[in-house]
């Protein structure tokens, strides 16, 4: 596929190499696979499927990215769909947080916040109104996360690819499975897709219900 | 008209590429292989500046859609994949001039890319015909 905003991608991803060529060049294969594809249409469908239903009800003001990688593909995406808004990544590797602030500085220093972080066993402090995850397969299950932060809205992705069994270690086979895993219980939208022989699975919801949400209001 | 680079076409190229100079340059000496990537890699983030960019779209949008297209050396990345991302390439040809090691495996790269993206580009799918 070809948007324009790839442009952007592709820009992020030279300036990214630079810096890993001179520092982390032991990271290269595994930066080249951040542009890879899967990637792209994965998160492209994210995006686009979050601004649909931001249209209808959703007030998208404040992005926290969980096991975001280098982030290099959603995070212009977004900024085309949602404009300038802050946008914090979070990963476990120390070597790619230093790439990712690397690529960010400069142009978008005010906006994208990168942070080291064990998503499950460090403490965080999630500003975050909306929640994505795209790498729930690699980790422990996401309610842990959702019942700290109650009232986020959840846009989460999954697969059933157990090929790679020494990373993903929490495959999901359907979309209620992901639902259930999260314990995401007001699901606003909830599809499937095949991208290159995998199923990949998207929910996008709240733990809390709308009703519930006008209770604790009043 | 507008010609934009495919996300399979950039994928692949990276993710080849980087696969083939570890599996080609490994050695079992510890970190040896490193030392012979860094300047590979430097040199392809050189030939991945905006001015090659802007020189490949120029250059891809001159080509007639027909004929193979020819590698000259690392600095034609873009246009390689500004011309496979927007026509049936036939075939790629290597410039005699292209002696390096590294640059030979890149050349097989946009080969094995070509090739495969005919199956989105069938033989009248061409956007010149």
């Amino acid at each position: 596929m070809y948007d324009p905003v790839l442009d952007q991608t592709y820009r992020l991803f030279v300036k990214g190499m630079g810096y890993l060529q001179k520092n982390h060049i032991y990271k290269f294969k595994d930066y080249s696979e951040c542009v890879f594809d899967t990637q792209v249409q994965s998160k492209w469908w994210l995006t686009e499927t979050l601004s649909k239903r931001e249209s209808r009800d959703r007030n998208v003001k404040h992005i926290s990215i969980l096991a975001s990688w280098y982030g290099i593909v959603i995070v212009p995406l977004l900024f085309k769909r949602f404009g300038r808004i802050p946008i914090d990544l979070y990963d476990v590797d120390e070597y790619t947080v230093d790439i990712a602030k690397y690529i960010y500085k400069d142009e978008y220093d005010d906006m994208v916040t990168v942070h080291c972080k064990d998503i499950v066993f460090d403490d965080l402090d999630l500003k975050g109104n909306v929640i994505i995850n795209c790498s729930c397969e690699h980790m422990f299950d996401m309610s842990h996360i959702v019942h700290q932060y109650p009232d986020a809205l959840y846009v989460l992705q999954s697969n059933n690819n157990r090929n790679v069994k020494w990373l993903h270690i929490n495959c999901v086979d359907n979309l209620g499975e992901l639902a259930s895993q999260a314990d995401i219980r007001n699901v606003i939208c909830g599809e499937s897709k095949q991208v290159y022989g995998q199923k990949r699975m998207m929910i996008i919801g709240t733990h809390l219900k709308d009703e519930e949400k006008n209770a604790a209001r009043n | 008209m507008q010609l934009g680079i495919d996300s399979q076409i950039y994928g692949f190229v990276m993710l080849l590429y980087s696969q083939q100079l570890f599996n080609q340059l490994f050695n079992a000496e510890e970190n040896a292989e490193w030392e012979k990537i860094q300047p590979i890699v430097g040199e392809f983030h050189e030939a991945l500046s905006e001015k090659n960019r802007w020189d490949a779209y120029q250059k891809c949008i001159n080509y007639n859609g027909l004929d193979n297209i020819v590698f000259t050396g690392v600095n034609d990345s873009y246009y390689m994949m500004y011309c496979i991302s927007n026509y049936r390439v036939p075939g790629i040809d290597i410039d005699p001039k292209v002696t390096t090691f590294h640059e030979k495996i890149l050349y097989y790269v946009f080969v094995n890319i070509a090739k495969k993206s005919h199956k989105i580009y069938n033989k009248f799918g061409s956007r010149l015909i």
